[in-house]
């Protein structure tokens, strides 16, 4: 190669990095040796690497550490994005995969509150009272059968969300109850965002945002979650059945409520299958 | 990958456990040994000292949660690294930072010229200057040693895209820091 075709600063960069392909390797080495011009470039390129790397090695500003101290004794706690949370990280009292018994139980009643929610006085309404404060980590008993009349019946069937991918990103936080009480609050979710929510015997109230919604803004504090901009994906909110009170609420409109361990819920919802679904905008 | 390569040897054993325990003073030891690292990043992921120290707080506010999830297998600098990334990246993408949209106001890249000594200030400030999306990219590639597939995983693009990324910032770079 004639030392005055000078290879892509790409192709250099490659070289240098030695990643370059074995025939692109050989062709800009035999072009090195003979062009200080190139030579001059790689060497450009390293030490800019190296000077940005070095000017931006810092510090952490003063008080930095004074703040997390103070977040952390305030109760918050945040779900960090690690890939892996969701399966070294069950729930206290027992996740959905370890407990797909009692989940499908709590999403049943779930389903069945729904249907009842806007029915006052419907039986349903007190057997799955019972169903969700029964607390002691087991499956409950047999449910049973969904009522059927259209009364009854949720107001508008929707398509199931789609899964999502196993490696769905996933983000999240939570807080510990302040004075016994925590609230959840969902603002601006986009139209194809899905909330399921469950109880726990966890301690902390928890929101975790999988698919688009982990890219949603957390933000936790003296016993209240709020997760900003979910636009799609699901968003799991995880009630602390111990709280003295907790609410979930979807732009200011209360959606559910758990007082002493009883959840009551307020908004009509989608399901189908399996899962229960509060749309993200009623 | 080489996140965080130049730290010593991780923490013990011992004080991960009492961090995962809720330990205050060995969460205090945890960011006297790693925060700089954490910021380091955070602030060349997002160019912004704010942002930064966000991403530290949220970090470390976090950490004894996650520890849950680090088996102890990998290197901690590592995967703290990895786990500080994620959340600097989630601040970017809940602006929108990282959309391929967001990337076109960069418009066409300065003309190659190659580097002129810089000054610490003016390599911040073109490091700073990049859209994130090229930024992001950079730092993970050239500072932090993530290959492009890595890269692809981490920002949910494609390896290819990512290297067509890099070289767009570096030629941003060279223009900017020759400027």
């Amino acid at each position: 190669m004639r030392a005055s075709i000078h290879p892509p600063l790409d192709e250099l960069r490659a070289f240098g990095d030695g990643e370059a392909p074995p025939a692109e390797a050989r062709r800009t080495a035999a072009h090195l040796e003979g062009c200080t011009e190139c030579r001059a470039r790689l060497a450009g390129v390293r030490a800019l690497r190296e000077e940005i790397r070095q000017a931006t090695t810092l510090a952490p500003p003063p008080g930095t550490w004074e703040r997390i101290a103070a977040r952390r004794a305030a109760g918050e706690e945040l779900i960090l994005p690690v890939a892996d949370v969701a399966r070294a990280e069950p729930a206290a009292g027992g996740g959905w995969r370890r407990l797909p018994l009692r989940r499908a139980a709590v999403l049943l009643a779930c389903m069945a509150g729904i249907a009842s929610a806007t029915v006052p006085g419907s039986p349903v309404r007190e057997w799955l009272r019972g169903l969700l404060t029964a607390g002691d980590g087991r499956a409950p008993a047999p449910a049973p059968p969904p009522p059927s009349t259209p009364a009854e019946a949720p107001a508008k069937p929707a398509a199931a969300p789609a899964p999502l991918p196993a490696d769905a990103p996933e983000a999240g936080i939570g807080v510990e109850p302040a004075a016994g009480e925590v609230r959840v609050a969902i603002v601006r979710p986009g139209p194809a965002l899905h909330i399921r929510v469950r109880l726990d015997d966890t301690p902390v109230a928890q929101v975790r945002g999988r698919g688009q919604a982990a890219q949603a803004r957390f933000a936790s504090g003296n016993g209240r979650i709020t997760v900003t901009g979910a636009r799609s994906g699901e968003l799991e909110v995880v009630l602390p059945r111990t709280a003295r009170r907790a609410t979930l609420s979807v732009d200011g409109t209360r959606f559910a409520v758990l007082e002493e361990g009883r959840l009551t819920v307020l908004a009509p919802a989608d399901s189908s299958g399996a899962e229960l679904i509060f749309p993200g905008r009623p | 990958m080489h996140l965080l390569k130049e730290h010593p040897p991780g923490p013990e054993p011992a004080l991960l456990a009492a961090v995962r325990q809720g330990s205050t003073e060995a969460l205090g030891q945890l960011y006297g040994l790693h925060a700089g690292d954490v910021y380091s990043l955070a602030f060349r992921l997002t160019g912004s000292r704010e942002d930064a120290e966000d991403v530290v707080q949220d970090v470390f506010v976090g950490l004894p949660r996650a520890l849950r999830a680090y088996d102890e297998r990998g290197r901690f600098g590592a995967w703290l690294g990895q786990v500080a990334a994620r959340v600097a990246l989630m601040r970017l993408r809940s602006r929108g930072a990282l959309r391929e949209d967001a990337l076109a106001a960069a418009g066409e890249p300065a003309a190659p010229r190659e580097a002129d000594p810089v000054d610490r200030i003016a390599a911040q400030r073109a490091l700073q200057r990049l859209p994130e999306g090229l930024r992001a990219v950079f730092v993970l590639k050239e500072i932090e040693g993530y290959s492009h597939a890595e890269i692809g995983a981490l920002l949910g693009i494609t390896a290819e895209n990512s290297a067509v990324r890099l070289s767009r910032a570096w030629k941003l770079l060279h223009g900017e820091a020759s400027a």
